[in-house]
């Protein structure tokens, strides 16, 4: 069966073995993280403000230019930031699903006006839409990611759209029409179910950009806002007291930057395991 | 040749008319209005405001409206800069962005596909590991991460440049750090690119038919191979405009320097709605335009496609 | 080393193998179409010529110990299946193998030693006494790049032509291949052309250097029948005016056209050489008989239609050992099978490696 060979071919990758026990870590860290650290993550110490590691009193990663425990906030962050960028991809596989099965399973003039119209989409900075979608729609959390979602959903459409009008094509699909199924009763229960391996590989890869894109919104401060807070918020704060405080910036960055490679690693290899070029 | 450009043209329409409408519907159907600064006016104030931004006419007719003004090259007031309307904000920034993304671009390219070639011609040694192992992490690290500790390095622990400001716009060493900074990312994809194209290229059967002539190598890779191998990385100059646009947001930022970027993200902040989107509309037809420009070089590049 | 384009490494002559040339001591080349008993040097002399690929799945030698000659003028068909080494055998006398291959062996043309030539070297000849003509113009070509272009740069770069007197020249090359409109060809891409038309511009730039030898790969196996017997014409003509040409083909028919003596090739090495006249009429190994018994013909009774051989082409990772037909032979024998039989000459001016010719073909 192709899909056992394709498990023991991810598994023989070393990079993308070594990002999925990063990525694990990493999630690990974030939901259980504060109970490895001494201080709450409101606790502000007057007498730390930006203060460098120490790890003895707890200050792993040092403080803040607020006197918190940097280590604490960079787990919070890790929470936010995991947790925005699976929500904005599911919002992307939701919208993406939607669009892209119904472009291809209704093909002809539908599919190509569909598609014309993510080409079009596709050619534009998407964060200046979601930076624009926040100036109208605010900031709060759940807004942040349904923006961010709302704008990433065109890969996914696309891929949907493929598989969809491959496996129109299928004979089960003959078959059902054969006994008389309905159009909608196709598509939901014979095609929607068999979109859902390409489809979870899709949303493997588009964490990272969700992820990547919030940071980015939150580092210019117009992304999470206070009491939460997300890498890219650390980042953000930590590019503003540079001079001082550098591990304010290289904690979280490195954090952000590891995550962000070890999904690459993995995602390039889960490419390669299920559909290798030799 | 012309029809094409026709054709390519005719194509650009839908976007931009995409781009603009979305802009306005956004803008238009926010609930609570444009002054929901939490003021409290009375309601002849009100009308009056309303009626001088023309609020009180029917949605479409202010969408034609806005259709005109933004023909005349007018994107309406600034909401928060209450001297300067944005066609004047934007006339104020677009030079420093401009001269800033061109730079970034140029270097981009030069580095890039210099790396690229280089790399492919000693495919699997050494030198070629460190390139690819190079441009993995420059495509993946986010620039606002690069950008802080490029000026962390340079800027402030070694001194070496200005960690930031534009000076009086013609000192190159203001120029140094963020035009790196804005082509780094885009250095490490056209790396890549031109490389695995390089490869692809001088695998083709007219590189041997090259070699069979008795050509000699240098003629063999510029005049053969690199026709085919160039391809691939014009048609990546689209995503690559879109890309330097984004990373001029943050590289603006971080390193203060006065470009629309800056506005932008400053005018989200302060909710200037027109300011916001009027950016948005510019952006996205330059975007438009170049997105046809390199159409039509591809066209002329490939053959194949302009003549039948 | 050997390059990307280069011919490669160490010249190493004490390799065995089939094909070995024994039982005629003394001779160091064979004639093709000069009658026997004449001498002179040969136009190019190709002596124990063998070619290995390392691949991840093992070494394969494609071309296992070859020799032949051809004197100026002279023609020589090579057949075989695919994979039997024939056009490895072209691309190793040019010089156009990958990296990933080794040469051993002599390669003689006009006097001069092929094998490690300094590249600057090799390419002055290629190009201008050596060409090479490609089994399928479309990708020989380069489709961004116009037919005088691709025509001019060889004068160019070997006769320093400027680039005007080049384009004068590019044209004559392509009337000399009767190319309808030649001047409005000129300036067209390969992409604008039809398929006969684009070989003959591959032709034209073989040619435009009047080169004394002509190596050609399945010339007319990508085109259209029709379009195939003006090709097959033309590289007549060019036999005609004096160029020298070994032809690679699948198609006895190609080779009963245009070459005085054929070699047949089975799993990279020699089986059977000879006059064509004289291999067609009496073929001696069983490979050639089947390949031409396999050939229909006009009279052929429908009801009884031809076998084609049976058995698959050998799996050059997995020789057997002993005469590497032995599976598929009709006439096989023990010893066909434990060793493999050298190729020993005839009285016919020919060669045959097959132990029911020759009894005594066993390698010492």
């Amino acid at each position: 069966m192709t899909r056992d060979t394709s498990w023991r071919r991810l598994a023989r990758n070393p990079m993308a073995m070594g990002g999925v026990v990063v990525l694990t870590l990493i999630v690990l860290l974030a939901l259980f993280g504060s109970g490895l650290s001494v201080h709450a993550i409101d606790d502000v110490f007057w007498d730390r403000i930006s203060a460098p590691p120490d790890v003895e009193a707890g200050f792993y990663f040092g403080t803040d230019a607020n006197g918190r425990d940097l280590f604490v906030r960079t787990v919070l962050g890790a929470r936010v930031s995991l947790l925005v960028g699976l929500a904005a991809s599911l919002i992307s596989l939701v919208i993406g699903v939607a669009y892209g099965a119904v472009a291809g399973f209704w093909g002809g003039h539908v599919d190509s006006v569909m598609m014309r119209i993510v080409d079009i989409l596709y050619s534009l900075p998407f964060v200046f839409f979601v930076i624009l979608l926040t100036v109208y729609v605010g900031r709060s959390l759940s807004t942040i990611f349904i923006t961010i979602g709302a704008v990433i959903w065109l890969d996914m459409a696309r891929i949907v759209r493929g598989q969809t009008l491959a496996l129109k094509q299928r004979e089960f699909v003959e078959a059902a029409r054969a006994f008389g199924a309905t159009n909608r009763r196709i598509l939901v229960s014979h095609i929607i179910p068999n979109l859902l391996g390409p489809v979870i590989i899709s949303m493997l890869l588009v964490i990272p950009d969700a992820i990547l894109t919030e940071s980015f919104l939150s580092f210019l401060g117009l992304g999470v806002q206070e009491p939460n807070t997300s890498w890219g918020v650390l980042i953000g704060e930590g590019a503003q007291s540079m001079t001082e405080a550098p591990w304010m910036l290289l904690f979280p960055g490195a954090f952000l930057a590891v995550t962000l490679l070890a999904f690459n690693f993995f995602g390039d290899g889960l490419r390669d395991a299920l559909d290798p070029k030799e | 040749m012309l029809s094409m450009l026709v054709k390519r043209l005719v194509g650009a329409i839908p976007t931009l008319f995409v781009i603009i409408t979305m802009t306005f519907v956004m803008m238009r159907l926010t609930p609570g209005g444009p002054f929901d600064t939490g003021r409290v006016v009375s309601p002849e104030v009100q009308a009056n405001l309303m009626r001088a931004y023309h609020l009180d006419e029917p949605l479409f007719q202010q969408y034609l409206r806005y259709l005109g003004d933004l023909t005349r090259g007018d994107f309406g007031p600034s909401f928060t800069s209450k001297d300067f309307s944005v066609t004047q904000l934007i006339r104020q920034g677009f030079p420093v962005s401009l001269e800033l993304g061109v730079s970034a671009m140029a270097l981009a390219l030069v580095a890039g596909l210099g790396l690229g070639t280089f790399s492919a011609l000693r495919r699997n040694q050494a030198s070629d590991h460190v390139v690819i192992a190079f441009s993995m992490v420059g495509i993946i690290i986010p620039s606002f991460v690069m950008a802080p500790i490029l000026t962390l390095v340079f800027g402030v622990t070694l001194q070496w440049l200005p960690a930031g400001g534009w000076g009086d716009g013609h000192q190159l060493s203001y120029k140094i750090l963020p035009v790196i900074a804005l082509a780094l990312p885009r250095i490490s994809s056209i790396a890549r690119l031109s490389r695995s194209s390089m490869i692809e290229a001088l695998q083709m059967p007219f590189i041997r038919t090259a070699y069979a002539k008795g050509l000699p190598r240098r003629l063999v890779l510029f005049r053969h191979a690199s026709r085919a191998a160039i391809l691939p990385v014009v048609s990546y100059l689209g995503p690559a405009t879109a890309g330097i646009i984004t990373g001029s947001i943050i590289v603006e930022q971080v390193f203060s320097i006065p470009g629309i970027g800056r506005y932008f993200v400053d005018a989200a902040l302060n909710r200037d709605y027109t300011l916001v989107s009027g950016v948005v509309i510019f952006y996205g037809c330059i975007i438009v335009l170049f997105n046809l420009i390199v159409d039509v070089l591809y066209g002329v590049l490939d053959p194949r496609i302009t003549r039948r | 080393m050997a390059h990307s384009d280069g011919i490669g490494t160490r010249r190493d002559n004490s390799l065995g193998g089939a094909g070995l040339r024994a039982g005629v001591a003394g001779n160091a080349g064979r004639d093709a179409s000069v009658p026997e008993g004449a001498t002179g040097r040969q136009l190019l002399d190709v002596s124990n010529l063998s070619t290995r690929f390392q691949t991840p799945h093992g070494v394969v030698t494609a071309v296992d110990g070859v020799s032949f000659s051809l004197a100026a003028g002279g023609s020589l068909g090579i057949v075989g299946e695919s994979g039997s080494g024939k056009s490895q055998t072209l691309f190793s006398i040019m010089g156009l193998l990958p990296f990933n291959a080794e040469i051993q062996g002599s390669v003689r043309f006009e006097g001069r030693e092929l094998i490690d030539l300094a590249p600057v070297a090799l390419n002055k000849l290629r190009g201008e006494r050596l060409a090479m003509v490609f089994q399928d113009p479309m990708t020989a070509l380069n489709p961004y790049l116009t037919v005088e272009r691709q025509l001019s740069e060889v004068l160019q770069y070997h006769r320093g032509l400027s680039r005007r007197q080049a384009r004068a020249e590019a044209l004559l090359a392509l009337q000399r291949v009767h190319m309808p409109e030649s001047a409005r060809q000129l300036d067209r891409y390969p992409h604008q052309l039809s398929g006969g038309m684009r070989q003959r511009v591959v032709i034209a730039m073989a040619m435009i250097g009047s080169p004394a030898l002509l190596l050609a790969d399945e010339p007319t196996t990508a085109l259209d029948v029709t379009i195939q017997a003006d090709i097959l014409d033309l590289l007549a003509e060019q036999r005609e005016a004096g160029t020298a040409i070994v032809l690679v083909t699948h198609d006895l028919g190609v080779v009963a056209r245009l070459c005085d003596r054929v070699m047949v090739m089975y799993a990279g090495r020699v089986v059977e050489e000879g006059w064509t006249r004289e291999v067609f009429s009496h073929p001696r190994h069983p490979y050639t008989v089947g390949l031409l018994a396999a050939i229909p013909r006009l009279d052929d009774d429908l009801c009884n239609p031809r076998k084609p051989i049976d058995g698959q082409p050998p799996d050059l990772l997995a020789l057997p050992e002993g005469c590497a037909f032995a599976p598929r032979c009709f006439c096989v024998r023990e010893i066909c099978r434990r060793k493999s039989p050298k190729l020993l000459e005839h009285d016919r001016d020919g060669a045959v490696a097959c132990y029911r010719e020759n009894p005594e073909a066993l390698p010492s």
